[in-house]
C-alpha cells in the first residue's frame, strides 16, 4: 500500500490522467513496498504466550515463505502442537484451518488478531510515517526552541506521586537535597521527553516512579504538546510546553482538554438529556471504549443500566445480610458452594489490574437448585448486581425465600 | 461486579481492568453444560451492564474439552474481543502467572504457600 492509497480520496477529482497515476509508483519507488502479496502464516504457541511462526520452526529448510496452501497443509501435518493457518493478503490475516492437540487456539487467535495483524498494518503504515516524519522535522526547524525544565518526582503514599518542576538542575537538586527518608527520580524535560538523570533516596519507590513518568506524566506531556500543536489555540507549537508537569492543583484554569475529556463531556451532557446521573469518569471511559467511542451509543446504553440498576434495586442488594436465605439447609448449602472463598481479591498484578480469584471448585449449580437454592440466589454470590436479573432468568426457583429480616 | 468495579476503578490503571483468575480444577464439564442458564446470564448481564473491565481471564485446570467449549460454546455468550482475552491453563497455575508475566514469583511465592489460593478454600477477609 502507498502512502497516496492511504490518503483521503477527494470527491470528483480525476486521477487518471496518466501523468498523475504515475505518483503511486514514484511514492512506490521511493520509499518501497508493493502491492497486495498473499502467503500462508503458521502460528503454534509454545509456553505460554510465546507465539512461534512457522518461519522460526522451519528455519534453514527452504520453507520460510509459504505462497502455497498445500505447501502450509504439508507443513501443519508434521506439528503435534496446536496451530492456526492464516492466509494472508495486503496485511489482512484469515483464518484458513486449526489443529493440533492442546488448549492454544483461542490465544493463538488473540495473538493474530491483536498483536500480529496490527504489526503488519503499523508496518504498512510506515512509509506514511516517514512522510510525517519530514514534517514533523520541518516543525521542529520552523518552531522555537523547547524551553527545558527539571522535574524531581517522589513518592509519598502508594501510588501519590508528586512531580516537582524546577528551571534548572541545580535548583532541582537543591530541592532533592531537602528531602528525607524518601525515593525520588529526577528527569530532564524537554519537548514533552523525559530523560532521567539521577535517582536516589531511600526506599523501594524507584520502580513505581519510573513506571508512572512513563505511563502517566510522559503521555499527558506529550498530548498536551501535540494538542497545542493542532489547536494553536496558545498562539505556537511549543509555548506553554512545560504547563504539564505542574501537580493538578496549580495547573493552569484554560489547560486544554484531551479528547477523551471532552468525549466525556459530551457523554455526561446526553446522559442528561436521556435523564440519566452523568457517569463517572471511569465508568463513563468504559462505556466509550464498548461503544469504540460513540458517544450516542454509550449514552444509550449507560441510561439503559442507570435505569436497570434502579429497577432491580441494585443498591439494597449490597446491604449486608441482604443476600442471607431463610432455609438453613439452602443457606449452608450455598455458603459450602459459593461462600467468600469463591471471590477474593489477591493482589495486583505487574500491569496494575486487580487480580481477582473465582473458585469454582464447589459450584454445582444443578445440585444447589436440588437443595432448593434458586438461581437468583447463587449468581450475587459471584456478583451482586445479577441477583436482580435472575428476576428474569431461567430458572426461578421460588422455593428458598430470603429472610424478611435480612 | 460491584466489587470489581470497586477494585479497578481504585486500581492505578482503571482503563486495564482486572485479572480474572477462575480455578476450576475438579470442575467437571458436565456440570458446566447443565448450568448453561446460569452462565449465560452471568455473560449478558456482564456485557451489558459492567462493560470493559474484564483485562485478562486465565481459566486455571481447564480440563482438556475446555478448547472444545471456548470455540464452539463460549464463542456463542460472549464476544470475540472478550474471548481473546480468555487463556486456558491446563499446567501448573503458579508457573502459568510468573511465565504470563502476570505476577512476579515473589508474588506467587506469597500467595501459594499458605493456602491462600490453590491449596484450601479458606475465606480471607476481602471476599465478595
Amino acid at each position: 500500500m502507498t502512502v497516496l492509497d492511504q490518503m483521503p480520496s477527494i470527491p470528483n477529482a480525476s486521477f487518471t490522467v496518466p501523468a498523475v497515476s504515475l505518483v503511486p509508483d514514484l511514492f512506490k519507488s521511493l520509499f518501497g513496498g508493493g502491492g497486495p502479496h498473499q502467503r500462508y502464516v503458521i502460528i503454534t504457541e509454545k509456553g505460554i504466550h510465546n507465539f512461534v511462526t512457522h518461519e522460526h520452526v522451519a528455519r534453514g529448510t527452504g520453507l520460510s515463505e509459504l505462497s502455497d496452501e498445500g505447501e502450509a497443509r504439508g507443513f501443519v501435518a508434521r506439528l503435534r502442537c496446536n496451530w492456526v493457518l492464516y492466509r494472508v493478503e495486503g496485511g489482512v490475516y484469515t483464518e484458513i484451518d486449526a489443529g493440533g492437540i492442546g488448549l492454544a487456539r483461542p490465544s493463538i487467535r488473540w495473538y493474530v488478531e491483536n498483536e500480529l495483524a496490527t504489526k503488519e498494518a503499523t508496518e504498512g503504515r510506515t512509509q506514511l510515517a516517514l512522510l510525517r516524519g519530514v514534517l514533523d522535522q520541518l516543525f521542529r526547524i520552523l518552531s522555537p526552541p523547547v524551553p527545558e525544565s527539571y522535574v524531581v518526582v517522589t513518592e509519598n503514599g502508594i501510588h501519590n506521586f508528586e512531580p516537582s518542576t524546577h528551571t534548572d538542575e541545580g535548583k532541582a537538586r537543591e530541592y532533592v537535597a531537602s528531602l528525607v527518608l524518601c525515593n525520588w527520580v529526577l528527569y530532564r524535560v524537554e519537548g514533552g521527553v523525559y530523560t532521567e538523570v539521577d535517582a536516589g533516596g531511600i526506599g523501594l519507590a524507584r520502580p513505581s516512579i519510573r513506571w508512572y513518568v512513563e505511563n502517566e506524566l510522559a503521555p499527558a506531556a506529550r498530548n498536551a504538546l501535540r494538542f497545542k500543536g493542532v489547536s494553536g489555540e496558545s498562539g505556537g507549537l511549543w509555548r506553554n510546553a512545560s504547563w504539564f508537569v505542574t501537580t493538578p492543583d496549580t495547573a493552569p484554569e484554560d489547560s486544554p482538554r484531551t479528547p477523551e475529556e471532552q468525549s466525556l463531556e459530551k457523554l455526561c451532557g446526553a446522559c442528561a438529556q436521556l435523564g440519566a446521573q452523568p457517569p463517572s469518569a471511569h465508568s463513563g471511559a468504559r462505556y466509550l471504549k464498548e461503544h469504540q467511542g460513540d458517544v450516542a451509543k454509550a449514552a444509550v446504553a449507560f441510561a439503559a443500566s442507570s435505569r436497570w440498576r434502579e429497577e432491580e434495586g441494585i443498591h439494597e442488594l449490597l446491604r449486608p445480610g441482604a443476600l442471607k436465605l431463610a432455609d438453613p439447609t439452602a443457606e449452608a448449602a450455598l455458603e459450602h458452594a459459593m461462600g467468600p472463598h469463591a471471590m477474593q481479591v489477591l493482589c495486583h498484578d505487574l500491569e496494575g489490574r486487580p487480580v481477582i480469584f473465582y473458585d469454582l471448585r464447589a459450584l454445582d449449580v444443578p445440585k444447589l437448585l436440588a437443595k432448593g437454592v434458586s438461581q437468583r440466589d447463587i449468581e450475587p454470590k459471584m456478583d451482586p448486581a445479577l441477583h436482580a436479573s435472575a428476576h428474569h432468568g431461567a430458572h426461578p426457583s421460588p422455593q428458598a425465600s430470603r429472610s424478611a429480616t435480612s | 461486579m460491584e466489587v470489581v468495579v470497586q477494585e479497578v476503578d481504585s486500581s492505578a490503571c482503571p482503563s486495564r481492568g482486572h485479572l480474572a483468575v477462575y480455578e476450576v480444577r475438579e470442575f467437571e464439564p458436565l456440570r458446566f453444560f447443565s448450568a448453561i442458564p446460569f452462565w449465560t446470564e452471568v455473560a449478558r448481564v456482564s456485557k451489558a451492564h459492567y462493560p470493559q473491565l474484564l483485562g485478562a481471564c486465565l481459566v486455571m485446570g481447564a480440563p482438556a474439552i475446555g478448547a472444545w467449549v471456548v470455540d464452539h460454546v463460549l464463542t456463542k455468550l460472549i464476544d470475540r474481543q472478550s474471548m481473546g482475552k480468555v487463556h486456558l491453563v491446563a499446567s501448573d497455575p503458579a508457573k502459568a502467572l510468573v511465565d504470563g508475566r502476570y505476577l512476579t514469583a515473589e508474588q506467587v511465592q506469597q500467595l501459594t504457600p499458605y493456602g491462600k489460593v490453590w491449596a484450601s478454600t479458606t475465606p480471607r477477609e476481602k471476599g465478595g
